[in-house]
């Protein structure tokens, strides 16, 4: 994985839950939803203008109590998907 | 459309199959400022769609298809005579060729048209399309059109399994051998006539584009949607616009090999493997699910009519992503004065406003959750059971209980306060923890069962559910037993129970009791099983298939009687506790689906057969609610018993039309609340139902198959 910038493709569309707990991704190419937890969805908006891992990183431990490099270690597995999903890119 | 506009539209029928008429109509109604009016024409009565209240503004019977395009034409002449049409809008592939003939004449009589030219439209019919995707090299999966169906088995299996059989006109059906194809090619070419389709499968998902051109065959909008639920028939029942570039670029440079004009549809299947586009066929008319188009501001029934009315319109703006649907149904009353004044005189005018009615928030009353609210492959008795309790003064809240984010009702913000998701099919301890978690959250005081697979299920937490005060609205597990095929059909009953007949059955338990049956009873031979449809086999081979697949399917118990003649009826009832029938109504079926399900009934009055299903009731010792279906024999008029169901019907909120809501009056008794006022029934109502898309949010999807719940209330 690279260490550049990682952005959400456009086909990837975000919707919030009504009660901010999380939201939806939409691939808007299939119209597969995946739904995302609050800590799914913090990535997600990180990287909605584009952010490099330890901008992510860093949102996501200012919002949650995690370890620096667990932390890491997820956003990466996380970002891992979505490249796999062709909703991501950059790196 | 500035001035008002009187449309014709064909294409309200086809029940749980529905003709897009409906849906072009709804479009047109979303898209109007209220200075339009809507002509259904049809070819019979049962157009349902066309009754949905507030749709339509005059219903017309035409001659049939088979007595020429000139009578046709002599009809809507004389339609447009007494009121003017500014356009038509055909919408049935059959129907496209025919009105293409007319053009001229219509045109010359000021009826605006926009429709393909007559190569145009044989060029991509059925039958032909195969060669039109080898000429153009479009991307499209091997296809041969057989016409002599012996040739069926030999050619299926050559081609490979698994495959679909198409019908020249309409239908389609996946299957894995030569028996099942020789099956369903009889069908189908017994249906539409002119051979079938044989279609290799190709592995993907399924793709859809409404489309509409102008007379230059240029593309005025398109609507790209993706399958996200298909029921047996292939039919979606969920979709939602995608933004693919580069279906949207296959889809344009079709569109520019046909020299189109007018609505057509597109569907295609993209290989999980290679990630192309397959045409799989082209469709000469708007689809079914066209709604979709007016959801996501790309409206393309009103697109296609105002580039009737004044050619040259500018390009739709584009459909917003995500915008879903999922058909659902909804059930209604119409009057049978109308209904027998359209049989009568071919016409009729509608003056029906549609209901707008809204929950009330905070009201008293009980918790009351209601299983069984789908319409995905059948109409399931929690839909009309709903609808029945919508806004009683008992109710308090409403809970919709699903087994998954497809369960159609589920999106009926205007009957449903809350959905909750039930655990699977098997683990009664699950359903019972999720249910008293319910409870604990939100309260929950009475349980409607209304899927017979999970009855027995509730059987086994009935008590326990109890010593929580939560009631259940069932029969006794003994009742239930009862009248289980096996029971019922198999054991002699030494009684006369009056114009109510019990037949006799076979138990079917392996190939050898099927051929005594076939021997003994002849043809057509009906093969049942405890949850699954009735199917009426017509021949030793059909029967046989129909065995195997039951048998494939894990039925052990299919029991096997001749079929009867005549005409069906239903009688839904409740019965109290010393096992007399609180109230009952007998319904004959006016109009069925495939599979036999009512779409149209009328109520019936026999005090005589009501009697003795009230005697038959009584001698089971049922209690709660039930259901029995019957068959009226044409040869000696007795009324031949076919099932007992031990739940509602799906037609049942039809009670609450007629002024006594048999569900009400269920939650009453398990509310021990009193029930004897007088009720007087409204004999003038028609039962009918009719297929809807309406709108989803894509959110209430990931709310119900991640969370397990959707809030309706707030």
């Amino acid at each position: 994985m690279g260490n550049g910038i990682w952005k959400l493709h456009a086909r990837a569309s975000l919707r919030e839950a009504p009660d901010g707990d999380g939201g939806i991704l939409l691939d808007t190419f299939n119209a597969a939803i995946c739904s995302c937890n609050g800590t799914a969805w913090t990535v997600l908006k990180a990287m909605q203008k584009g952010a490099k891992v330890h901008q992510i990183v860093a949102k996501v431990r200012k919002d949650f109590e995690v370890d620096k490099n667990d932390a890491e270690r997820d956003i990466l597995a996380f970002i891992r998907t979505l490249r796999s999903m062709d909703l991501v890119d950059g790196g | 459309m500035a001035d008002r506009i009187r449309v014709a539209l064909t294409g309200f029928a086809g029940l749980d199959t529905p003709e897009p008429g409906t849906g072009v109509a709804q479009a047109l109604r979303k898209g109007s400022r209220g200075n339009l009016e809507i002509v259904a024409l049809g070819y019979d009565t049962w157009q349902t769609g066309a009754w949905l209240p507030g749709l339509v503004d005059q219903i017309v019977v035409l001659p049939p298809l088979a007595s020429g395009v000139y009578s046709i034409l002599e009809k809507i002449l004389e339609i447009h005579e007494k009121t003017p049409l500014d356009a038509l809008i055909p919408n049935l592939d059959l129907e496209v060729p025919l009105f293409t003939r007319l053009k001229p004449q219509l045109e010359k009589a000021g009826i605006q048209t926009l429709l393909p030219t007559q190569e145009s439209d044989f060029s991509i019919n059925k039958t032909s399309l195969a060669r039109f995707c080898y000429t153009h090299d479009i991307l499209s999966p091997n296809t041969v059109h057989v016409t002599d169906l012996e040739e069926i088995p030999m050619r299926a299996d050559h081609m490979g399994y698994p495959l679909m059989v198409k019908g020249s006109v309409a239908g389609a059906a996946k299957v894995d051998n030569s028996d099942l194809a020789q099956l369903e090619a009889t069908v189908l070419h017994a249906k539409w006539g002119g051979g079938v389709l044989l279609q290799n499968c190709i592995d993907g998902d399924e793709y859809v584009v409404a489309m509409v051109a102008r007379v230059d065959g240029s593309c005025l909008g398109m609507t790209p949607a993706r399958k996200l639920g298909t029921n047996k028939f292939g039919k979606a029942v969920v979709g939602s616009v995608v933004n693919a570039p580069d279906l949207e670029k296959t889809s344009l440079e079709i569109l520019a090999k046909l020299n189109w004009r007018g609505p057509l549809e597109l569907e295609f299947i993209r290989s999980r493997v290679s990630g192309q586009y397959y045409l799989i066929e082209i469709n000469n008319r708007f689809p079914s699910w066209i709604m979709l188009s007016a959801y996501a501001g790309s409206n393309l029934p009103v697109a296609l009519l105002k580039e009737i009315l004044n050619p040259g319109q500018r390009r739709c703006q584009k459909p917003k992503v995500g915008t879903s649907f999922v058909r659902d149904v909804r059930d209604f009353a119409v009057s049978s004065a109308k209904l027998r004044e359209l049989e009568r005189h071919g016409n009729i005018e509608i003056t029906t406003q549609p209901n707008r009615t809204r929950r009330n928030r905070k009201r008293k009353g009980a918790v009351v959750g209601v299983t069984g609210i789908s319409a995905f492959e059948e109409v399931l008795a929690g839909c009309g059971v709903a609808e029945s309790l919508r806004r009683v003064p008992e109710v308090s809240c409403l809970i919709g209980l699903v087994y998954g984010p497809f369960d159609t009702a589920a999106y009926r913000n205007n009957t449903f306060d809350v959905i909750q998701q039930l655990p699977g099919k098997d683990d009664a301890d699950k359903l019972l923890d999720r249910l008293l978690s319910i409870r604990a959250k939100s309260g929950l005081d009475v349980i409607i069962p209304c899927v017979d697979f999970e009855i027995r299920r509730f059987f086994d937490i009935r008590e326990a559910l109890e010593n929580e005060n939560i009631k259940v609205v069932l029969p006794s597990q003994k009742a239930f037993e009862a009248r289980s095929k096996e029971r019922l059909f198999l054991k002699k009953v030494n009684r006369d129970w009056g114009p109510l007949q019990i037949p006799q059955a076979t138990t079917l338990r392996k190939k050898g009791d099927l051929k005594i049956a076939m021997e003994n009873q002849g043809f057509p031979l009906t093969l049942k099983c405890e949850t699954s449809s009735v199917h009426v086999t017509l021949n030793a081979h059909h029967a046989l298939s129909v065995f195997r697949q039951l048998r494939d399917d894990g039925h052990e118990s299919i029991v096997a009687q001749p079929f009867v003649h005549g005409e069906e009826y239903s009688f839904s009832a409740i019965c109290a506790d010393d096992h007399s029938v609180v109230e009952g109504v007998l319904i004959k079926k006016l109009c069925k689906n495939e599979t036999g399900k009512t779409w149209g009934a009328t109520c019936v009055d026999n005090p005589y057969l009501q009697d003795s299903l009230s005697e038959f009731l009584k001698h089971l010792k049922w209690t709660g609610p039930v259901e029995i279906e019957m068959i009226r024999d044409f040869q000696n008029d007795r009324f031949v018993m076919i099932e007992v169901n031990p739940r509602f019907p799906a037609w049942i909120s039809f009670t609450r039309s007629l002024g006594i809501n048999l569900p009400q009056m269920a939650l009453r008794m398990a509310l021990e609340l009193d029930n004897r006022s007088p009720r007087q029934i409204d004999r003038d109502r028609i039962f009918m139902r009719s297929c809807t898309t309406p709108p989803a949010d894509p959110m209430d999807f990931a709310e119900i198959a991640t969370r397990g719940i959707l809030n309706h209330g707030s």
